[in-house]
């Protein structure tokens, strides 16, 4: 099972940062979908590498991300050459692969969503994930603490009953600013499964952000994907055709 | 010896008197006997049929599995593409020189997209050497349009997998997957041939293309997902694993067809442990229904027993006597047997019994089976039943005579039937 790093990531990078919660107000759904509602009609470019680390292999890779709201979102690989160009493109539930070698695009189908995205530990349908916190899941705030000058909230995630959800719960912390510390994935027996945990939190594109956030296997610490942002621009103006196969196809 | 204690029969006599008694009605005897015989043949042809087995393995496995593979380890469970057997064509060549190893081939597998147009599904793509594919698979003759791999960008695509993508010999198929490095692997072929084995999970989901070509995609070098082998006993194959075993690479493992067609293992499984429950049913109902012979030859001779008990003969003797009718009445009924055996097997044998129709069809290919059965006879077809017959049937027969003891001369001489 993949994480759902890969969509955290595009959702917290696009995050505006200037709601900062009302102590006394504050419910997790409240948190989750003001941390949702923060990216809707947001555009961004990013700029990121991943890392992906086995004990006996390396690969980083590295790609320009454009999103718009949280339905569109182009990817395409800068690096390594070999990969270069090759894009994925999402428009609501729908994605489209282009390959350069082959010069053709090609739509995934829906039984291939849980394939690995590009080599790395995240699955297509982490990259098209929502709305899926708020509205297959039970939220409660579980825990907060203070942590000056923010305040942290740890939010447990539960599936609803009819969920088509493999895990028994997640829990995440969520900073008052909306930047998002760790992402944890609990299996149906309650066991910590695989986590992902920001690593740094920088300045990039005039917000706080998690700059380096980290996957991995609870069990095999030794394994992760990593993804590190270089550049961000939150505020970008993004033209609506930079979604279309046309664009997928890098005849821009 | 006292004078009182008469000379007891030998066993030459016993035995001509034996024979004569299981004359005395005749009718009964053959009835009896021919139960027997009826018994043992169908025994015997269930057993015939239940060794056709090796069909079974063979059709099963020639879908790609061969009856062992050598994979990387944990392949079996977890197959990427990174997880292969290097050196792979030598180490297939050195497998084909050990003994009892008939057939083999070298093959890539992997998990990738393929599409044509706004359609694409999930499949798995093969790479074969068409050679090889040609021995080893039956893919080869379930072609039903175009021709096998005939060029190097040939694509050899299940009949499902063609419809459902609207695809005939001739047009384009774009696989996308990941190569060795986690790169996108992409290309285009051209499909070759259509197949249709009747295995609506392999007509769905399989590609076929060559092997240069899916090494050349996938970033391989001389590597390869499943060495496959074809062995000469299937069912025994301890021998050739012995070979084999000390010969593996480091870091590879075996897999044999019970792990690789489990649905062929299970239905044998299944299928002899419901014949042997069948059988021992069988066998009990034979052996009940004639102990009421033997109950009722008690009964009506119960006069007979005391009257030889009173010139002198003793229930030890008596007992013997009709144990060696029993062995008699038995060595009738397998000759009853055999007259029936070569009547039924011979043309069972010269023609085989087709399984029929349309649907019987079906099941057979999902079942791996041929259209046709044919019995296979050898020494345990022919003597199981039989022995096992004949000695329950003198153990029933010894139960049922143990009534002897208990006679009492005058009251036995007094018995009316």
């Amino acid at each position: 099972m993949k994480t759902k790093f890969f969509s955290a990531v595009v959702f917290v990078a696009s995050l505006c940062t200037v709601a900062v919660c009302d102590d006394a107000e504050v419910t997790a759904l409240g948190l989750m979908e003001g941390a949702l509602d923060q990216t809707r009609g947001v555009s961004s470019y990013t700029e990121l590498r991943m890392d992906v680390v086995r004990p006996d292999w390396f690969r980083s890779s590295e790609f320009s991300v454009w999103t718009k709201g949280r339905d569109n979102s182009l990817i395409r690989f800068t690096a390594p050459a070999k990969d270069r160009g090759n894009a994925t493109l999402k428009k609501g539930d729908a994605m489209w692969t282009y390959s350069p070698a082959i010069r053709r695009a090609i739509r995934l189908p829906k039984s291939m969503m849980s394939q690995d995205w590009a080599g790395s530990d995240f699955s297509y349908s982490d990259l098209a994930r929502s709305d899926e916190l708020i509205n297959i899941y039970e939220l409660s705030i579980s825990a907060r603490r203070e942590e000056e000058p923010h305040t942290i909230f740890v939010i447990e995630a539960k599936p609803l009953d009819d969920a088509p959800v493999v895990w028994g719960k997640e829990v995440i912390e969520l900073r008052d600013d909306y930047v998002l510390l760790s992402h944890r994935f609990f299996d149906q027996e309650m066991v910590e499964v695989k986590r992902m945990e920001t690593r740094e939190i920088g300045s990039l594109g005039g917000r706080e952000i998690p700059i380096v956030m980290r996957a991995y296997d609870v069990d095999s610490p030794d394994s992760w994907t990593e993804i590190t942002y270089l550049s961000a621009d939150f505020d970008a103006n993004i033209a609506d055709n930079r979604f279309t196969q046309f664009a997928l196809r890098g005849e821009d | 010896m006292s004078a009182s204690v008469a000379k007891q029969p030998t066993f030459g006599l016993s035995i001509l008197v034996a024979w004569r008694s299981l004359w005395r009605n005749k009718k009964r005897t053959y009835l009896t006997a021919g139960a027997i015989g009826v018994g043992i043949v169908l025994i015997q042809l269930m057993m015939a049929f239940q060794t056709t087995y090796s069909t079974m393995i063979d059709v099963g496995t020639r879908f790609g599995s061969g009856h062992l593979q050598i994979q990387a380890e944990s392949f079996q469970d977890d197959p990427r593409v990174d997880k292969v057997v290097e050196d792979a064509d030598q180490l297939l060549t050195s497998m084909l020189e050990i003994d009892g190893v008939v057939d083999g081939a070298t093959v890539g597998e992997v998990y990738a997209l393929v599409s044509n147009e706004e359609k694409s599904f999930g499949a798995i793509i093969v790479g074969v050497h068409p050679t090889q594919d040609q021995s080893m698979t039956l893919f080869p003759q379930n072609l039903v349009d175009g021709s096998f791999l005939a060029l190097p960008d040939d694509a050899f695509v299940g009949s499902a997998i063609a419809r459902n993508l609207g695809l005939s010999v001739g047009d384009e198929l774009v696989v996308v997957g990941s190569d060795i490095d986690g790169s996108v692997a992409a290309a285009v072929f051209n499909v070759g041939g259509i197949f249709e084995t009747g295995n609506a999970a392999l007509d769905r989901s399989m590609v076929r293309i060559q092997l240069a070509k899916f090494r050349e995609i996938f970033g391989l070098g001389d590597v390869a997902h499943r060495i496959s082998l074809m062995v000469e006993d299937p069912e025994n194959m301890d021998r050739a694993l012995t070979r084999i075993d000390p010969v593996l690479p480091q870091g590879t493992q075996l897999v044999d067809w019970h792990m690789l067609a489990p649905d062929v293992s299970q239905n044998i499984k299944l299928d002899k442990i419901g014949n042997l429950i069948f059988q021992v049913a069988f066998v009990l109902i034979i052996v009940l229904s004639i102990s009421n012979t033997f109950v009722m030859k008690m009964f009506e001779r119960t006069r007979e027993f005391g009257m030889l008990q009173a010139i002198g003969m003793r229930i030890g003797a008596i007992f013997r006597m009709l144990m060696v009718e029993t062995v008699f009445l038995w060595i009738v009924g397998c000759a009853i047997s055999l007259i029936l055996a070569v009547l039924s097997l011979t043309p069972m044998i010269l023609i085989g019994i087709p399984l029929g129709g349309e649907a019987a069809e079906q099941i057979s290919a999902s079942l791996s089976m041929p259209s046709r059965l044919y019995p296979g006879v050898d020494a345990a077809v022919a003597l199981v039943a039989p022995i096992v017959i004949g000695v329950s049937l003198v153990a029933t027969a010894a139960l049922c005579s143990l009534r002897l003891y208990k006679l009492n001369v005058i009251e036995s001489l007094r018995h009316e039937n």
